[in-house]
């Protein structure tokens, strides 16, 4: 425990350096990068210790103003711990290396900001008190809101952080409520008495309702999320790498804790988060597939896969009530799993976007394509990411998926009805998901990276330098190391699931883990013998049979007599099937001349989709309480003997309010 | 009789998934021999009267004989072939239609744990005929296609009758057949004066009736 | 778990699957009063392709020269979790079903992203449809899966298979009949056969799952349509597997019984061609969300008769 404060002490600390440095760029990055690296490494060690160990990382008690708070890292904190650490160092040794692209934004505020949020995001995984989590919860949105607005001239990066901001505060004004229930009941402010604690004020549901609401703004639930796709868009990459990689994961980890304070769960709250969580899939990708911003395509996919976790919650739930113990394995490890892997594949694609940007200088799908040949390494990593996280084999994201189809499939061990709706929903909602997401992830990587550059770009595009590419390897090797190695990493993930479902009073035997471990052996089998196969067959192709090869043929274009590169599908006709199908839902605006005449000149065509929830929920509502409250206009004259006359009235009543009580 | 009520459903699942006018027609006409030869099974083979025999025939001749041609002829005096997309798209009435399935059986299965039903599936199959003759004629927009919702409506209704015991007197099956007999013999009259006031079919223009102006210049456009 | 004997039907089945679209096209040319092309005639294909040699694109990049190994290794991968000829498959385990639908989801989705590779305007219509309905038919497979889950209670689909009986077809017909043309529909969906896609139409405009290989050649071609062959094998045989179900077969009439239900199978598929038109392309969501329809009716007749 000693050793995880010390490297938050460490981040914090250079991170106020680097602060102070500003002005000498260089340095400022260099320690900024180093202490964060050098901090998640020992925190790294404290992790692995509780985790793979299965060490007790010791309690320490802090002293507050409200009281001694305690700090202490259990299996749960620990596990939620990984996504920080991988992406806040990678993330850092991203930034350091990039800091050169952009000269004219001050650096060293930068690095303190992403310090601390980096600092308060572990220091929240070790709270086990609620004034120290609602704490470390507002630092952490400020310092993402800084972050996230550092290009603040722009004005939509204002906006987007400023849409941030406020949906971020309404979520912990949920919280605050939340734990003011909890603290209220057990009489105090320390996560161990909350579990024993009576639900004196507020039942039951209504704190996990709360609790939903408050950590869903965070996570991306459905109708929550008209934050999330603006602010990850406008972020730097790496930024946005950490905020949706290991930002939204903390929602996620208020979610669990909150979970394991209840000892009795509802089977509202499983449906519920089995049904929020499938439209909140479905409606990420339907808007993602008509997007032409790169980046926000990648920040609706976060939402998918938020979308598929809530639903794994679900079933762990849904399995709880129905005494299930397996299916509530395979759910709750889905579960787990999926937040590490989505984590990792989401910083990839993310940082490659960056890399992307760095390239050619823009996000616009449309004025992309056949990136591939300038920038290789990009290219590579971008398509392993895009596969892993369409959910296929043989990456990571396949084997969470699996574990998640696993305990829709063992639900079936109960002829109930429920338990057939539950398995239909998971089996078809999830396979629906799939095949979408495998659509959003083929587009994008196909319109970035291969065909025809669709627009000539002056100066041409440049691979990243080698120090840029580090952090994107070592997260292809984390894809390729959770995939092969899922059934090895299932044992301490087994353990996190047990400490979650003890207070619930699901005990796991080694059964339930060896069920969910054997189908995982024979796919990560599988996935290295198909890696292997492809390998050699291509290297065997090439050195063997590749006697003359022509490579520099055209394209077959029908006859077209003069193909060019603007003849290729773009990002709206790729995803015009699809748009056609949930037209209800998406709505485009389209815009585009007619063509007319024998031999049309000139035509043009542009569709553009904002998300419908803002466009039809949120704006109109916050349009009708901006139209009641102007009449409140009419008190903020500006004359100044009024607003004296204001306090002075104000005085008046509390005076007399006091002298009549007394 | 289980069978039979199942290929009602899947008949009506057809009717909201497809397009074509005819072939909706043809499963209206199904729906209707179904129905004759429901009556039947429902009484069982060992209480069939010939009375009832000749109820049956004649429910066929009308269901499935005598309002398919009259509704083919109002389809091919107005022209429509086709139905035009409806307020939601035919792959989501289908899946609505699925839904409402659902939601039948769940009520006959709450049912069943206060009485026992003589066919739980026969139920079912008729609730969910209400259900999606309400979801035709709420969704669709030519005239022709809410009266087939509003058929497939009696239909259910009949089917609910027959399955919840074939007690139902000969006096009362009377009833409904005169019932959907003068209903569709006035919609058809409706339908030819229609065609020849308006010019055309779509039912989500009856709303203009209402307004006073608005038939001033409907009539001016008629002398036209 | 892994049946070693069950490697021999396995490769039986490699050496089989490129007799499947002879005996369809045998079929539609019989309906079409000709002689038609040999029963072997993807064989002598197959073998002419491989001794050629091949010709890329200038705008194709390595993902043209990988695609095709991912797209043959990964189907033929999904052969090893099929059970073939009444016996359970090489590799059995729980959920191996979605983990074969996945294994051909990755085949897709390299297709897909090769035929983006050459920057050609059919090859990327054909890739924006084939995501889409892929995608409406996974569900309806899965939906069909999980009411022969119920039925058999095994969650594997070979210990589904050696489960079925004759007399799970004799109570409850309906379910088996919805589930059957459902997965007839996905067959016909996934291998882009008529009504959803005709593999003999020159227009590329309206090609989907042709017009993604138009640029390959060579052994490239090779696997790509063997693969393709063998993936109509996979399918098919999950229908035989689900229509004739008689766990009790003396060993001697197993593969003369399945290669007859495979041959009835083919020879509907080319009746079907022959004698119905392709469906219009904005109808066929439509009848894709069809069979998941009838999936899902399957799926409350079943929690109904229970």
């Amino acid at each position: 425990m000693q050793l995880f404060l010390t490297a938050i002490l460490i981040i914090i600390v250079g991170g106020s350096f680097a602060g102070l440095f500003g002005r000498m760029r260089n340095l400022s990055s260099a320690i900024g990068a180093l202490s964060c690296l050098a901090g998640c490494a020992m925190a790294l060690v404290t992790v692995c210790q509780s985790l793979f160990f299965a060490s007790d990382t010791g309690r320490y008690l802090l002293n507050l103003p409200l009281g001694p708070a305690t700090l202490c890292l259990d299996q749960v904190s620990a596990f939620f711990a990984l996504p920080v650490i991988l992406l806040g160092s990678l993330a850092a040794i991203y930034a350091a290396a990039t800091a050169h692209y952009d000269e004219k934004h001050a650096l060293g505020s930068y690095w303190f900001f992403y310090n601390l949020l980096i600092a308060s995001m572990l220091m929240l995984l070790a709270s086990a008190n609620a004034v120290l989590f609602l704490m470390e919860w507002e630092i952490m949105s400020v310092a993402a809101f800084f972050l996230i607005t550092h290009r603040s001239e722009i004005g939509t990066v204002r906006n987007a952080g400023w849409r941030f901001m406020v949906a971020s505060h309404i979520g912990t004004a949920g919280l605050f409520i939340l734990f003011g229930l909890l603290s209220a009941s057990a009489g105090s402010f320390e996560f161990d008495q909350f579990l024993n604690a009576p639900a004196t004020y507020g039942s039951y549901s209504t704190i996990f309702f709360l609790a939903l609401f408050g950590f869903g703004v965070k996570v991306g639930l459905i109708p929550l999320h008209v934050w999330l796709p603006d602010s990850y868009t406008f972020a730097d990459a790496h930024v946005s790498a950490v905020l949706s990689g290991a930002m939204s994961k903390m929602g996620f980890y208020g979610l669990v804790r909150v979970m394991m304070f209840l000892p009795v769960q509802q089977a509202s709250w499983g449906w519920t988060l089995l049904f929020g969580g499938l439209l909140t899939g479905v409606f990420a990708l339907i808007t993602a597939l008509v997007q032409h911003d790169l980046k926000k395509v990648i920040a609706y996919s976060s939402m998918e896969n938020a979308g598929i976790i809530l639903m794994a919650l679900g079933c762990a739930v849904l399995a709880t009530i129905w005494k299930l113990p397996a299916m509530a394995f395979a759910a709750l490890a889905g579960a787990l799993m999926h937040i590490l892997n989505h984590s990792i594949c989401k910083g990839l694609l993310f940082l490659g976007s960056g890399a992307v940007y760095f390239g050619t200088g823009t996000r616009k799908l449309e004025s992309m394509g056949g990136l591939a040949k300038s920038m290789p390494f990009t290219a590579l990593a971008f398509g392993i990411g895009s596969a892993a996280i369409a959910g296929l084999p043989p990456f990571n994201n396949f084997v969470s998926e699996f574990l998640i189809f696993l305990a829709g499939l063992k639900a079936t061990r109960l002829g109930t009805s429920s338990a057939l709706l539950l398995s239909a929903t998971v089996l078809a909602g999830l396979g629906l998901i799939g095949g979408l997401a495998a659509a959003c992830f083929s587009r994008t990587f196909g319109l970035v990276f291969l065909g025809a550059p669709r627009e000539e770009k002056q100066p041409p595009p440049m691979e990243i330098k080698p120090l840029v590419r580090l952090p994107m390897a070592i997260l292809v090797l984390a894809i390729f190391s959770v995939a092969l190695l899922s059934p090895w990493l299932l044992l301490p993930v087994s353990r996190v699931v047990a400490e979650i479902g003890a207070p619930a009073g699901m005990l796991f035997s080694a059964d339930d883990l060896l069920l969910s471990a054997v189908p995982l052996r024979a796919i990560s089998a599988f996935s290295l013998a198909l890696i292997i196969l492809v390998m050699l067959g291509w290297r065997i192709q090439k050195s063997r049979f590749s006697k003359g090869e022509v490579q520099d043929r055209p394209t077959w274009d029908c006859g077209f007599a003069a193909p060019n590169a603007r003849i290729q599908y773009t990002s709206s006709s790729f995803s015009q099937p699809v748009s056609e199908v949930f037209s209800s839902i998406v709505r485009p605006f389209r815009h585009g001349e007619k063509v007319s005449g024998l031999f049309p000149q000139h035509a043009s065509f542009r569709t553009e989709a904002p998300d419908s929830l803002l466009r039809y929920l949120f704006l109109p509502l916050f349009a009708l309480i901006d139209r009641l409250v102007v009449p409140l206009r009419a008190l903020q004259h500006g004359h100044l003997h009024l607003y004296v006359g204001y306090l002075a009235i104000a005085l008046l009543a509390l005076l007399l309010w006091k002298v009549a009580v007394i | 009789m289980n069978s039979i009520a199942t290929l009602l459903t899947l008949s009506c699942l057809l009717l909201l998934g497809s397009s074509r006018l005819r072939v909706a027609i043809r499963m209206v006409a199904f729906q209707g021999l179904l129905l004759g030869l429901l009556q039947l099974f429902a009484v069982g083979p060992g209480h069939l009267t010939p009375g009832l025999v000749i109820l049956s025939i004649t429910s066929i001749v009308l269901k499935s004989g005598l309002l398919p041609w009259l509704l083919n002829k109002a389809m091919i005096v107005s022209g429509t072939k086709r139905e035009i997309e409806p307020f939601i798209s035919f792959g989501a009435s289908m899946l609505c239609g699925v839904f409402l399935l659902a939601v039948s059986g769940w009520i006959v299965s709450t049912l069943l744990e206060t009485d026992p039903i003589a066919s739980p599936v026969a139920l079912t199959c008729g609730f969910f005929l209400v259900f999606s003759g309400l979801l035709l004629l709420m969704t669709r927009r030519k005239a022709l296609t809410q009266t087939l919702g509003f058929l497939v409506l009696e239909n259910g209704v009949f089917t609910t009758g027959l399955s919840l015991g074939s007690e139902f007197s000969t006096m009362v099956e009377l009833g409904i057949l005169l019932d959907v007999f003068v209903g569709i013999f006035l919609m058809g009259i409706m339908l030819f004066h229609i065609d020849r006031e308006f010019d055309h079919l779509d039912a989500d223009r009856f709303n203009e009736l209402s307004d006073l102006e608005i038939a001033a210049t409907v009539v001016e456009e008629a002398d036209e | 778990m892994i049946n070693n004997t069950s490697i021999l039907w396995f490769i039986l089945s490699l050496f089989l699957a490129p007799l499947f679209p002879g005996i369809i096209n045998k079929v539609k040319a019989f309906f079409g009063g000709k002689k038609g092309p040999p029963v072997t005639q993807l064989y002598f294909d197959l073998f002419k392709l491989m001794h050629k040699s091949a010709t890329y694109s200038r705008t194709a990049t390595l993902l043209t020269r990988l695609a095709p190994f991912a797209i043959f290794f990964a189907t033929i991968g999904a052969g090893l979790l099929m059970p073939g000829f009444f016996n359970p498959a090489c590799c059995t385990f729980s959920g191996d079903i979605i983990f074969m639908a996945y294994l051909l989801g990755i085949a897709r989705f390299f297709m897909v992203t090769a035929a983006l590779d050459r920057g050609s305007a059919f090859e990327g219509m054909g890739a924006s449809r084939e995501v889409l309905y892929s995608a409406l038919a996974e569900p309806a497979l899965f939906c069909g899966l999980l009411v022969l889950i119920y039925e058999t209670g095994s969650l594997s689909i070979s210990g589904i298979f050696a489960e079925l009986s004759p007399g799970h077809w004799q109570q409850n017909p309906a379910i088996m009949l919805l589930i059957a043309v459902s997965w007839m529909i996905v067959l016909l969906t996934e291998n882009a056969r008529i009504p959803v896609d005709d593999p003999n139409t020159h227009l590329e405009l309206t090609m989907i799952h042709e017009v993604m290989i138009l640029d390959y050649s060579s052994k490239d071609l090779a696997m790509i349509e063997y693969a393709a062959a063998y993936k109509l094998w996979l399918f098919s045989g999950l229908l035989v597997g689900l229509v004739i179900s008689t766990p009790a077969m003396p060993t001697l009439l197993h593969f003369p019984v399945f290669a007859a239900g495979m041959f009835l199978v083919a020879v509907l598929i080319g009746m079907i061609e022959s004698t119905i038109a392709r469906m219009r392309l904005i109808h066929i969501p439509k009848f894709i969300v069809g069979s998941g329809a009838l999936a899902i009716i399957a799926l409350i007749l079943k929690i109904a008769g229970n």
